[in-house]
């Protein structure tokens, strides 16, 4: 007997089971069926489907799941809205991208716009792009001022202080 | 009808909707030609910013920039030999061939005036079927209102390229989403957990933001080089041989409005998405081609073919996501979500109360055509130039502007650390190869979807689902949709040769 192993798409897919189960019990607590039977049915389908393919992923033989990868990839779907293909792209690049924006959302949290977004600038051109200090002060200049006129003088837009400088959540 | 097709007209030539639509042309050909970037990435970033204006201004600015974002495109497909969109991913099987036999500019002129040209035709024939649609949408109530959502649905999430469990199962999390806050019958609030930010439910912007753009955003931070064109780039005295190429077109006119024919048919279907069309456009030119062993080599036919097809998917998909409010694209998708931002509903509604915007929305997509094809022509040399922008550059400008996007929509900060959690979602939807759009529809449409179903309950009783003919009709419709894998095969039974008996005998 061949041994099961659970692919990273199994555990997403675990994931979201789990929450369609919490979900659907905690809709089953809603008095009024037209509070609980769409959302009862949406974690159903979830769940029912979910399972299906989770059987199928963990059945599947690994070659075949190999195989199977590029003729995805090779999909011309709508559904992507970007088309940079894998050539231009370093797929271990996208944490350490994820976490530049995650840490610029932070910082906008703590510190507002106005002092999170030269910052941030700088920083990502200096380490995440790998430029020299030159350029990575005058792309955060650039960035800060163009951002000023635009929104603020321009469109008149309110921008977030920053919970240390008296932002509200 | 003719009253509202001439207060289409008057709007769309109207300094209000012209002007943005002239700006949304050139922002969306230099986004078009840029890979990574495309003109639907841009729309959604910006969309927060008019969100307050006029429905005349923002909804025609949108289909702008969903219909000439390949036109740009086709530019830096044919040079670089890298499609700018997706949407242009045939035109480089012979586009780039051309380039490399010195013969680009030839490909480029072709492929503009096909584009443009083709794009500007499919108006006409959606224009035509008006008509058809107005008398057949009267008869639309609440239960067939339901099953057309639900075919929505059904196409989107099951005719996807991808698995149909996948497709199904991005849907139900949408509709899980949209369930999220009071429901609008009973005001019960649900899945709030006590947090006063979920009784309103997760803002339209910040989903849409965190299925589509941070994905995005984060495969920008990915792009370790900027696309420079190879030696021959265009120059000023590239003009004759675009001209040469435009005379092509004129050429080969019969594969042109065959393929733009194609395209839009293609473009009404739902869920299929233009795309199909290009390719199905492709194939034919070679099929009917006198030498189709050549195509792949730098044939400006193979350049023509999905270019027209390409724009013309615009009008098509369009008509159905307003006169049935089932997005005929992923793309589509995005257009539904603004329309309903701006407090327009898509469906049977968009050709009875808003007959005048729908018109305007179609003469849009011939208007932008004719802009996007004129500026391409005219400024093709110097387009070029954008792709020289460091991805960096670009992804540190972008990525303030899409949390600022999110924020000046509500004002409220907790939608960003909501924003990182949906672009979690979207990044591991991406990566495991869910479909996006079903996602978006399936929360789109929850709303929609669960006021129909108690409406109907309520007006007919269980039995809602056969209380009309058209009920009866598009309940079909949902079943076979639903059970497309049965029907396949049942289909591929009767066909195959009976080869056991055959032997046998």
């Amino acid at each position: 007997m061949k041994a099961m192993r659970l692919k990273p798409s199994s555990y997403f897919l675990i994931a979201l089971m789990a929450i369609a189960v919490f979900l659907g019990v905690v809709s089953m607590t809603y008095a009024s069926p037209k509070d609980w039977v769409v959302p009862l049915c949406a974690c159903g389908v979830i769940v029912i489907l979910g399972a299906i393919q989770l059987r199928e992923e963990i059945m599947a033989p690994p070659e075949a799941a190999v195989e199977a990868k590029p003729a995805d990839d090779d999909d011309d779907d709508d559904d992507d809205l970007s088309a940079v293909t894998s050539e231009e792209t370093d797929p271990e690049k996208e944490l350490p991208a994820f976490l530049w924006v995650l840490g610029l959302m932070v910082g906008i949290l703590l510190f507002g716009f106005l002092v999170s977004l030269p910052v941030f600038t700088l920083a990502y051109m200096k380490w995440g792009a790998r430029r020299g200090w030159l350029v990575a002060f005058v792309s955060a200049v650039l960035m800060e001022t163009c951002f000023y006129l635009v929104f603020v003088v321009a469109v008149r837009t309110h921008l977030y202080p920053g919970l240390l400088f008296g932002g509200m959540l | 009808m003719l009253e509202a097709f001439v207060q289409g007209l008057q709007t769309i030539f109207s300094p209000a909707t012209f002007l943005p639509i002239l700006v949304g042309t050139i922002v969306a050909v230099f986004l078009g030609i840029l890979p990574g970037i495309n003109a639907s990435f841009a729309i959604i970033v910006l969309l927060p910013f008019i969100l307050g204006m006029n429905p005349d201004i923002i909804l025609p600015l949108m289909v702008t920039f969903m219909s000439v974002g390949n036109t740009g495109g086709s530019i830096s497909t044919i040079l670089l030999g890298v499609p700018g969109d997706t949407g242009n991913a045939a035109i480089v099987l012979d586009g780039y061939p051309m380039q490399k036999k010195g013969q680009g500019a030839r490909g480029i002129g072709a492929a503009l005036t096909a584009c443009t040209s083709g794009g500007i035709l499919s108006v006409f024939m959606a224009l035509a079927l008006v008509p058809i649609l107005l008398p057949m949408i009267y008869r639309f109530r609440a239960p067939e209102m339901f099953l057309m959502i639900m075919i929505g649905i059904a196409f989107l999430a099951l005719l996807t390229k991808r698995s149909r469990k996948k497709g199904l199962i991005a849907t139900a999390l949408g509709l899980l989403i949209s369930t999220i806050g009071f429901q609008a019958k009973t005001g019960a609030a649900r899945f709030t957990f006590g947090s006063l930010y979920l009784y309103d439910g997760i803002g339209i912007v910040v989903v849409m933001f965190g299925i589509f753009v941070v994905p995005i955003l984060v495969e920008m931070g990915t792009m370790t080089k900027p696309l420079v064109p190879p030696g021959g780039a265009l120059t000023s005295k590239s003009y004759r041989q675009m001209l040469e190429g435009a005379r092509d077109v004129v050429r080969h006119f019969w594969l042109w409005f065959r393929s733009t024919v194609i395209g839009y048919i293609v473009g009404i279907i739902p869920g299929i998405g233009g795309q199909v069309g290009m390719w199905v456009a492709y194939a034919q030119a070679k099929q009917t081609s006198k030498d189709p062993e050549s195509f792949g080599t730098g044939r400006v036919e193979g350049v023509i073919a999905p270019a027209s097809a390409n724009n013309a998917k615009t009008a098509g998909d369009l008509l159905t996501t307003l006169a049935f409010g089932i997005p005929g694209s992923g793309v589509m998708v995005l257009m539904m979500a603004a329309m309903v931002m701006v407090g327009i509903q898509p469906g049977p509604q968009m050709l009875t109360d808003h007959l005048g915007l729908s018109f305007t929305l179609v003469m849009a997509v011939a208007l932008a055509n004719a802009i996007a094809g004129t500026l391409c022509f005219a400024l093709a040399p110097y387009l070029l130039k954008v792709t020289t922008v460091h991805p960096s550059f670009l992804f540190c400008s972008i990525a303030p502007l899409v949390l600022l996007s999110v924020y000046t929509h509500n004002e409220v900060a907790l939608d960003m650390p909501v924003l990182m959690i949906m672009g979690i979602v979207g990044m591991l939807m991406r990566k495991f190869d869910y479909p996006a759009p079903p996602l978006m529809l399936g929360f789109v449409l929850g709303k929609m979807f669960e006021y129909y179903l108690w409406q109907s309950l309520t007006i007919f009783g269980p039995t809602f689902l056969v209380s009309s003919p058209i009920a009866i009709v598009l309940l079909i419709v949902v079943l076979c949709t639903f059970n497309i894998d049965s029907l396949q095969k049942l289909r591929d039974r009767f066909r195959k040769p009976p080869a056991a008996s055959t032997t046998g005998a």
